[in-house]
């Protein structure tokens, strides 16, 4: 069973289309990863399903259900029951994401607490119990430090304990390293991972880091301007990319520069509100754009399980097909 | 905490010595107290013998070095007019300004909070324009206008209130004079609250608005909401509390606005206080009572601004605990 | 003989400051005065004296009046009233500070018997019994030993009190109320009073205290500031009760600093340029009394044919003549919280001045600092208000025109620096007169002489405006001292 599904998903703020039109799933025990750069709208569809779009944003999708459980139209009441226990998240920055006139210790319990309820003794030994799980030393006495009193590294796996508290079935994670010290980030890396496979969650890793995504996710979609414009295995993606955008992400990697005086970049900048080119949204960058490109919107080509929205997907080699 | 407050302390007395100098130095300005003493006809030399008795005729140096000698045993001086020391006088007329001061706050919070969390979680509402209309109105019209456009209306017009007093109080242990404790007392300390509160509601309504509106935007009310909190709970415990750590600095501040205010709520409605106490010392130039009053506010100052510091450290955790960094 | 008893509440602008009624002399003070002790005689609203303490007096010779004591008054202690209480009394007066002026002519009481005494002056005195109308006798066995009057500190005297009055002291709270209530044993059993209890409170807000009456918190105001009759006189419940006083407010041209001012024709023209019947109609709303003389009708020295002159045309011919047509520039200063409305006729007056191009710089003041200011004489024009304590023309001649003198203390607020040798003759003259006829022609001279020099600029008389309930019979008590009788205040039923 799917856990989630995505049909044609758009969320406007007034003119502006921040995600135009997506469509994924993820299933149960599966690491799905969305790249993107800033602005590509991958932030935000996670947002829609947590049901964090305020007015002026505006929600429309053909589905949007978890669990077979439609989203859109279920009464508020149940949803809020479903947000931070069934579907739980994790935001970028963990310093700024915690209430800094409440303990840590709070804060947990509270989670719980709205979800699960129980008494006093027995939030506390959960809460500790969750502490020792995301790897925090001497859980005891954190329960009573204050946020600000806590780490970078430490306050992301408060997030993570808090997030993994109520058992969810799937845990959206936007970001959740880049605010982290490098040596920070392996260690939450490996941390959600684990958890990920214990619990059999669905996580869906939201990042900007491919060769993160590419190390621990299996399915993949990449993201640009709001659509996207490749999805698939994970390791299909990254070794035979089909869209030029794709391409060009994984050549601008370090990486891939290795002896050469600059990074590869595409020249221009993503499409904003008022400069979305009549076809194809990467048109005006693309090296590979034809007219046909930018007059005309391209449909996903290929099989449900590797889709690539292009007029001329590369082949094998890496090259748009004829 | 306790080297904190050994350290207000000592600040309290140097500005205690500052204001109580400062009140010295003036006095010549303030007029003549034996003129306000004696009748029109008392010649210029019996004056004059009064004004030496008085001890007004010394430098002023040797007046202050006088003064202080007796502050340090206890003794802040003699009202000219209640010939009694000033302290009893002030101590006495104490209780009546301290309660319309604590109703009026009470009135503030009971009006500010909800109004400004209402205002800021629903902005576009025609209910919060009115309230913003009416905070506006609140901050540009003075005090006197407000008190006597109450008194108009709710004393004359109606016939509801009473218009001036305090009216009967109850002895609560024998020390303090409440009116909070019978009807009576409690009517007539409706109007001049309500006054008060009139004047200071609006700028924490707007205080209350504006940042509880910043603080619902920041990540961890986000992260509440993500959490699947109950919205009464994101906004009353998570944001409220964020939300009223300027409110509680800039409540500190506007006390001493309140000090002000409750003079001329005190004039109108010749409420027995120490702020009516003060205006007919002036007229009269009671000089040792004016003195010991102005002592007084900057006692009161300094003890409310020192409050104000304590609660904001026990709410806000980051004053009190030494972060990691 | 009461039937109906009644609670009154009257609002005042300020409580008195002393229970001690030799303490001060001032208008709150004498009205407490009257309520709470009785006084030797008493001004009669004709202006004629009428017995209390003292049933009947004679003049045994020119300097000696002798007093005959009621036999039957007891103070509130229960002591009998006898003439040791006079002698007592009078001893004490002589040493206030306040009263010691006033009874510098007495020479000495002696005690003829129980029930009379002879009261002994330094000179022929016209005016004694002006001044034993201030004699309120205390019960000496009462204050015996603990009587030393203290202005700014507490005494005995000035918080305990033993009268003969209508009222006795019940309950005071300074700055908040002093409750009176009716002595069952008063002398006066003629007396038509029924107020049981009397409350005098303080409210120093003009606003404040006739919202009071107006919501029925109070039943008697006073004083009603000239913006608020139209209101009092618009509600049915209310009434207002306005005499014209006997306190002159006017304008005193310095000669001294201004040489200007020592040119009668410059003096005559600001006489003339100051409208005073404008300024009554206009700022007084019609209350008061335009003055063109020092002495009111009540008053011996008035001269009826005297009036306030305003006459524009001739101001300026008087100016031009005096050679000062392009005018010149003087500074004033006036009091803003003395008098009725005295920052706005001070406006008014100078406003009026600069038709006849003299540029008047006014300054107010405070009455705190202004009569600091004021024995300064630290501006060219002076406002001043003088209510005389004998209620008789000669003390205000004696203050405000004679020659200054520091040792007798004559001319103490003579800021005009007038010094007429003809004119302080007549008022010492004036002094020892007893003989009627004579006497109300030498002050009506000092009057005309005064009028016809322009020293001074008078303005109007001050108003004395009550306002109560419809049923309070004011009319009866109130006086052009402004003294009521509150003892003999009769209220109807509601």
């Amino acid at each position: 069973m799917s856990l989630l599904k995505l049909e044609n998903l758009s969320v406007t703020f007034g003119q502006f289309r921040a995600v135009d039109q997506i469509s994924y799933t993820v299933n149960e025990g599966e690491v799905l990863g969305i790249v993107g750069e800033s602005g590509s709208g991958k932030s935000v569809s996670s947002l829609s399903l947590m049901g964090l779009i305020d007015y002026p944003g505006k929600v429309s999708a053909d589905e949007l259900s978890f669990m077979e459980q439609d989203l859109l139209s279920m009464p508020e009441t149940q949803r809020r029951k479903i947000t931070g226990s069934d579907i739980a998240m994790i935001f970028q920055d963990p310093m700024t994401s915690l209430n800094p006139c409440y303990t840590v210790g709070y804060q947990i319990i509270e989670a719980l607490k709205t979800h699960q309820g129980g008494t006093k003794k027995e939030l506390k030994t959960r809460a500790i119990e969750l502490l020792n799980l995301v790897g925090i030393p001497a859980p005891e006495s954190r329960l009573s430090a204050y946020p600000h009193q806590l780490s970078g590294g430490m306050s992301q796996r408060v997030m993570i304990a808090i997030a993994i508290g109520c058992n969810p079935k799937l845990l959206i994670a936007d970001e959740p390293t880049t605010a982290l010290d490098v040596t920070i980030q392996a260690q939450i890396i490996d941390l959600l991972i684990d958890l990920q496979k214990q619990k059999q969650m669905g996580l869906v890793l939201i990042t900007h880091d491919l060769a993160l995504v590419a190390e621990v996710a299996h399915r993949v979609i990449v993201m640009y301007a709001g659509q996207i414009v490749e999805s698939g295995p994970a390791s299909e993606v990254f070794s035979t990319p089909k869209h030029p955008y794709t391409q060009a992400l994984l050549a601008s990697l370090p990486e891939s520069a290795a002896g050469k005086a600059r990074l590869e970049a595409l020249p221009g900048v993503v499409p904003g509100q008022y400069d979305r080119p009549k076809g194809c949204l990467l048109s005006p960058r693309c090296p590979y754009a034809t007219d046909h490109c930018r007059n005309v919107v391209p449909d996903n080509q290929g099989p449900l399980e590797r889709q690539v929205k292009c007029h001329t997907p590369l082949d094998t080699m890496g090259r748009p097909a004829a | 905490m306790l080297s904190f407050i050994g350290r207000r302390l000592l600040q309290a007395m140097f500005v205690l010595l500052i204001i109580s100098f400062v009140s010295f130095m003036i006095q010549d300005k303030m007029g003549d107290p034996v003129r306000q003493m004696v009748g029109l006809s008392v010649t210029l030399e019996q004056r004059e013998a009064l004004q030496q008795e008085l001890g007004l005729n010394d430098p002023m140096l040797i007046q202050y070095g006088r003064f202080l000698g007796r502050a340090i045993q206890g003794d802040l001086g003699t009202s000219y007019y209640y010939k009694e020391p000033t302290i009893d006088v002030i101590a006495s007329r104490l209780p009546a300004t301290l309660e319309l001061s604590f109703a009026a706050l009470v009135l503030v919070v009971l009006l500010a909070i909800p109004l400004g969390v209402f205002a800021a979680i629903h902005p576009k509402n025609i209910l919060s324009r009115a309230v913003l209309l009416f905070s506006t109105l609140g901050l540009s019209v003075p005090i006197f206008i407000v008190a006597v456009f109450l008194m108009y209306f709710f004393a004359i017009e109606w016939g509801l209130l009473p218009s001036f007093g305090r009216g009967e109080t109850t002895s609560v242990f024998g020390l303090w004079q409440s009116g909070l404790f019978n009807r009576d007392g409690l009517q007539h300390l409706l109007l001049p609250s309500l006054s008060l509160a009139f004047v200071l509601t609006p700028i924490f309504i707007r205080l209350i608005r504006a940042e509880m509106m910043d603080v619902l935007q920041s990540d961890y009310i986000r992260y509440a909401w993500a959490k699947g909190i109950s919205a009464p709970r994101i906004y009353f415990i998570h944001a409220l509390k964020n939300t009223m750590l300027p409110v509680i600095t800039v409540g500190g501040i506007q006390l001493g606005t309140l000090v002000a205010y409750t003079i001329l709520t005190e004039s109108i409605f010749q409420w027995p206080g120490m702020g009516l106490l003060f205006m007919d010392a002036v007229t009269r130039v009671d000089v040792p009572l004016i003195s010991t009053y102005l002592i007084f506010v900057g006692v009161i100052f300094v003890v409310t601004n020192t409050l104000v510091d304590v609660v904001y450290s026990l709410v806000n955790p980051r004053v009190r605990i030494p972060g990691y960094s | 003989m009461v039937c109906l008893a009644v609670d009154l509440r009257v609002a005042l602008d300020a409580d008195p400051i002393s229970l001690d009624p030799h303490e001060q002399l001032s208008e709150g003070g004498i009205q407490y005065s009257h309520a709470v002790f009785d006084p030797l005689v008493r001004w009669r609203q004709d202006g004629t004296f009428e017995p209390r303490l003292a049933v009947s007096w004679e003049l045994k010779d020119e300097r000696t009046l002798r007093l005959h004591l009621r036999q039957d008054v007891r103070f509130h202690t229960g002591n009998p009233l006898t003439a040791e209480d006079v002698l007592f009394t009078i001893e004490r007066l002589k040493s206030s500070i306040d009263f010691k002026a006033l009874f510098n002519v007495v020479r000495n009481v002696d005690k003829i018997d129980d029930y009379t005494v002879d009261i002994h002056t330094n000179h022929a005195y016209p005016l004694l019994l002006n001044i034993l109308a201030y004699v309120f006798v205390i019960d000496k066995t009462f204050y015996e030993g603990r009587s030393e009057i203290v202005k700014f500190g507490q005494t005995f005297a000035s918080t305990n009190v033993s009268g003969s009055g209508p009222f006795t002291v019940h309950d005071r709270v300074v700055g908040q109320r002093l409750t009176l209530i009716r002595n069952p044993d008063y002398w006066d059993t003629q007396s038509v009073g029924n107020v049981e209890q009397l409350e005098l409170l303080p409210i120093r807000s003009d606003s404040t205290r006739l919202a009071a009456l107006l919501t029925g918190d109070v039943d008697v105001i006073s004083p009603v500031a000239p913006i608020d009759i139209a209101r009092v006189q618009r509600t049915p419940n209310v009434k207002l009760l306005a005499l014209t006083g006997t306190r002159i407010v006017m304008l005193q041209m310095n000669q001294a600093r201004r040489e200007e001012f020592q040119d009668i024709r410059v003096r005559r023209a600001m006489n003339l340029a100051v409208n005073q019947a404008l300024i009554v109609e206009k700022i007084l709303r019609g209350y008061g009394e335009p003055a063109g003389q020092l002495s009111s009708s009540a008053f011996w020295g008035h001269v009826n044919n005297l009036v306030p002159q305003s006459d524009l045309e001739q101001a300026r011919e008087l100016m031009k003549e005096a050679g000062y047509q392009d005018g010149f520039r003087v500074t004033m200063m006036a009091p803003n919280n003395r008098y009725m409305s005295d920052e706005r006729v001070a406006l008014a007056a100078s406003a009026m001045l600069a038709k006849i191009n003299i540029q008047v710089d006014l300054k107010t003041f405070p009455k705190a600092q202004y009569f600091q200011f004021f024995d300064q004489q630290a501006a060219d024009i002076m406002m001043l208000g003088w209510q005389s304590d004998t209620f008789d023309s000669n003390n205000i001649y004696e203050f405000v025109l004679a020659c200054r003198d520091a040792d007798t203390g004559m001319g103490a607020y003579n800021a005009g620096r007038v010094c007429d040798r003809k004119l302080d003759d007549a008022i010492m003259l004036a002094n020892q007169e007893m003989d009627v006829a004579q006497r109300v022609a030498l002050l009506r001279g000092i009057e005309m002489r005064a009028v016809d020099k322009a020293w001074v600029i008078p303005l109007y008389w001050q108003p004395i405006i009550w306002a109560s309930k419809q049923h309070v019979d004011l009319e009866s008590v109130v006086n052009f001292l402004n003294f009521p009788y509150w003892g003999d205040l009769h209220v109807s039923a509601p």
